[in-house]
């Protein structure tokens, strides 16, 4: 701290600071009331808080549905891999390993992999099959290639 | 601190500060207004405010700062500081001295002159006016030093 810091110097030894004119005061109070609270303001601060409740629901809707969705869906997803696998291990030829495995209403309910992945992609690269009638060109295609002359 | 306290406390230090920085005691009172009605606008916010009247100080410093800035626009002025101002801020033994002290205070910088009257008659430290102008304290103490400076080498020659 300097000597500066401490001490009033002696040109301002004998000045007083005047005070403001009398009637500011309440003018000035007045205006910060009437201006202080805007209708235009308020609205503002009032969206915001809406829009923060909003995004905070949102937030919250969103972590407890991915909640329920891992505790109520992955069990069946579980159950549904499982079954596809055990039909792809079986292999669509033996079908009765097939329900020895899963049973027999389970694997009449899993569709057979009556036309398998590479000849799959050969066809749609040809542009002939689509998986519209991907169905209903089962049965044909199945035919092809279980009956296929040597 | 209610808006009531605050104009209590610094009501009128806030007013001789605009007077000085703004040349106007017109422009001072509206100013000053503004600066309570951006106070008020700060509402419950209000008591995270660790230090009003550093805070107060800077309210009005940005505000008459602004109303510069847009006067500029309008007008090419810049503040200037009459020696007759100082009859209205400060009172002294009697009017030549209130004069001379104007005159002195018209010889410096408008930095220098705030940074002396904010610490020698409103009573701010260096920090509180290195907050309020938006300095460093260092910056606020030379400023103050460089003023004083000036002021006592026009006191000497007067002398």
């Amino acid at each position: 701290m300097t000597r500066d810091d401490r001490s009033t110097p002696e040109e301002f030894k004998g000045f007083v600071p005047r005070p403001a004119p009398a009637n500011l005061r309440q003018k000035v109070l007045a205006a910060a009331a009437a201006g202080g609270t805007r209708p235009v303001g308020r609205f503002l601060s009032q969206v915001q808080w809406g829009m923060a409740a909003a995004c905070a629901f949102l937030i919250i809707g969103a972590l407890a549905g991915d909640a329920f969705i891992s505790r109520t869906l992955a069990g069946r997803l579980d159950v549904l891999l499982n079954e596809h696998l055990a039909a792809s291990l079986a292999g669509d030829s033996d079908r009765a390993g097939l329900e020895e495995l899963i049973g027999v209403d389970q694997a009449h309910s899993i569709r057979q992999p009556m036309i398998r992945p590479r000849q799959d992609r050969a066809l749609r690269m040809e542009g002939r099959m689509n998986w519209n009638d991907m169905a209903l060109e089962e049965k044909e295609y199945a035919d092809v290639f279980t009956k296929s002359p040597r | 601190m209610k808006l009531d306290e605050l104009y209590d406390s610094y009501g009128d230090a806030l007013y001789r500060y605009l007077t000085l920085k703004l040349g106007s005691a017109q422009d001072a009172e509206d100013i000053l207004q503004e600066t309570f009605v951006r106070l008020a606008r700060y509402g419950d916010r209000a008591r995270f405010i660790r230090d009003p009247k550093s805070f107060a100080f800077r309210c009005a410093h940005n505000e008459a700062n602004r109303f510069w800035k847009k006067r500029l626009r309008r007008r090419n002025e810049e503040a200037a500081f009459r020696p007759e101002l100082a009859c209205l801020l400060f009172r002294g033994p009697d009017k030549t001295s209130e004069i001379r002290l104007g005159e002195a205070l018209a010889g410096l910088s408008a930095e220098q002159r705030e940074a002396v009257v904010l610490k020698d008659f409103e009573g701010l430290t260096f920090r509180d006016i290195g907050s309020a102008c938006g300095v460093s304290t260092h910056t606020a103490a030379s400023r103050y030093r460089y003023g004083l400076a000036r002021l006592r080498a026009f006191f000497g020659e007067q002398k």
